[in-house]
């Protein structure tokens, strides 16, 4: 009995050796993989200190360096203070990976930077088809040059975004997506989506709200999409600012069910100011329309309802199509 | 065969001589001898540069002056918020970009032009069409004689959370007939400049969440664009020549809100 017991003891307790994880990692330029990955004895790459850390621990960054590429598959914060810079730069692939059910993350202060070949900034992936339970928030980051999307959100789940700069993404910068009857979440403030070659904010199969940010230069401002004939897209714009872009503001242009509330909002020399395009309706408040080539425009079965106390002046056409005005109540 | 092996030899000895950084670093205590990465950084943006892959990035490990330099690729010249990178030319421009068809990134630094700098950012080149987007972020640009920025091609400008003091003008931004420039300001402070805070010529600007102050002729000038919760200081605007008043009475103003 007694050897039996030394046995199991002594197995059980070498387990847990194995098994030791830290509630805080830390990385550092001088850092080891083979460390320990705590703050005085940190290691040199998140991905190495993510799997030394306990689910709903974090890594910290304590200098500037490169971390390298990393797939999170629990609950975790990666935070790298504003003294430092923490960047990835991948050659391929994402520069993070999220495939995690029931998780909560947090990406803070990391700068992504994908010109050198990287495909997309933050992917979160998974079981497209159930929900994910995983909350996802990305705080003071900057995602840059990466040949997909900026940030790509593409299964169930709940996204935060506050204090964003993406600058020319190649496709968008934000895409936000969910799957029909699983629709994902989004609250964002704060971002500047810069020069993304198809889309600043794309949404499908998803429910989102926006403010405080801008649109510039790119092919699509503000997209609330609904590609599929069961999707859904629910989008509210407040605050922002869509400049230098062929289309504006679009509600519609897929087959599913497009919604797109703008309040407050400016759009200034796109080709097309607001849109509502088919399956789309925009509601459409207090905001200034000008100098773009159509200032409102409806098209097919897009429905397009402006308070009446929007600001549409000096476009080369100031409205087109059917424009249903309504007053305050 | 010898000859085949001497001519892999001196390919290997060109790659080596080529070869460059993902991630270049400067500090105070760096070397340009060095290799310019993070662990053996460089003392000047300039060489580390030149030994930056195009669309790498350049990064900040210390708080010091770094040099002028000329951009003539896509790159990242970053500085986290702990540190003070500073440019300050005696003449000339703090920063020259001079490139087509490239990203240009300038993240947290200092322009400071009451040495003897001529403008704190130069985009320049030729006439045709650019390509070229320049991303100006977290940046402070005070005291130069010309423009703080000197976009003066056709391309593409960003600019947040920007303090320009005390320049000739804050922000110039030019094309050319026919091909003008874009621009999308978020956050900028034009304080006391001694023209305009924000000059337009050839191009269409969008500006937001900004304050021109204290300017010596117009706070935004030339302004074929919007203006959104600006804050215009119009003391300063009756103040000015008689010549600028019918100038500004020419432009195209499309004030809103």
């Amino acid at each position: 009995m007694r050897p039996i017991a030394a046995a199991v003891t002594g197995a059980l307790l070498f387990c847990a050796s194995l098994l030791a994880q830290n509630n805080r990692s830390a990385v550092s330029l001088t850092g080891n993989d083979t460390a320990s990955c705590t703050v005085p004895d940190p290691c040199r790459t998140f991905d190495v200190a993510i799997s030394k850390t306990n689910a709903g621990g974090e890594v910290i960054v304590l200098s500037s360096a490169g971390y390298g590429p990393f797939t999170v598959t629990k609950s975790i914060s990666i935070i790298s203070p504003p003294a430092y810079h923490a960047a990835l730069a991948p050659t391929s692939g994402n520069a993070i990976t999220i495939n995690a059910d029931n998780a909560l993350v947090v990406l803070r202060g990391l700068t992504l930077n994908g010109s050198l070949g990287g495909q997309n900034g933050i992917l979160f992936t998974g079981q497209t088809a159930s929900p994910s339970g995983t909350t996802l928030s990305v705080e003071n980051c900057v995602i840059g040059g990466f040949s997909g999307n900026g940030i790509s959100f593409v299964r169930n789940g709940i996204l935060f975004v506050t204090n964003l700069i993406a600058r020319q993404n190649v496709y968008d910068a934000i895409y936000v997506d969910g799957s029909p009857g699983n629709p994902s979440w989004a609250s964002i403030d704060h971002a500047l989506l810069e020069k993304s070659l198809n889309a600043a904010l794309e949404v499908q199969n998803a429910s989102v709200a926006i403010r405080d940010s801008i649109a510039a230069a790119g092919y699509v401002g503000f997209w609330a999409l609904a590609s599929g004939p069961a999707s859904t897209a629910d989008v509210s714009v407040e605050n922002c600012q869509a400049t230098h872009n062929t289309y504006g503001y679009i509600a519609g242009n897929g087959g599913g069910t497009a919604q797109l509330i703008v309040s407050d909002s400016v759009a200034w020399a796109n080709g097309y100011g607001l849109f509502a395009d088919d399956n789309g309706t925009v509601r459409a408040s207090n905001n200034r329309v000008s100098r773009n080539s159509i200032g409102l425009w409806q098209l097919g079965a897009g429905v397009f309802r402006s308070r009446g106390n929007n600001t549409v002046d000096g476009n080369s056409t100031a409205t087109s199509g059917t424009i249903t005005t309504f007053g305050p109540m | 065969m010898s000859q085949i092996a001497g001519a892999v030899v001196s390919i290997l000895v060109c790659t080596s001589v080529i070869a460059q950084n993902n991630r270049s670093a400067v500090s105070l205590t760096g070397n340009d001898a060095a290799t310019c990465t993070v662990p053996d950084p460089c003392r000047t943006f300039d060489v580390a540069i030149s030994k930056t892959n195009a669309g790498g990035e350049v990064i900040v490990l210390s708080s010091a002056g770094y040099g002028p330099f000329t951009v003539n690729k896509s790159i990242s010249i970053i500085s986290p918020l702990a540190y003070h990178a500073v440019r300050a030319p005696a003449s000339g421009d703090a920063i020259t970009v001079n490139v087509d068809n490239a990203m240009v990134v300038l993240r947290g630094l200092t322009l400071n032009g009451s040495l003897g700098g001529v403008n704190g950012i130069t985009f320049t080149g030729g006439s045709a069409a650019s390509n070229t987007r320049l991303y100006v972020e977290n940046c402070v640009i005070s005291g130069f004689s010309g423009e703080g920025v000197n976009f003066a091609r056709n391309g593409a400008l960003f600019i947040s959370d920007l303090v320009a003091r005390e320049d000739g003008h804050a922000i110039f931004v030019d094309g050319s007939p026919g091909l003008p420039s874009s621009a999308s300001i978020d956050h900028a402070l034009l304080e006391r400049d001694v023209y305009d805070g924000l000059r337009i010529n050839n191009a269409t600007v969008a500006i937001r969440d900004s304050v021109a102050a204290g300017n010596g002729f117009v706070g935004f000038m030339h302004v074929r664009m919007i203006q959104e919760r600006l804050r215009i200081f119009p003391r300063r605007i009756a103040r000015r020549p008689a010549t600028s008043r019918a100038l500004l009475q020419a432009a195209v103003l499309e004030l809103h809100g």
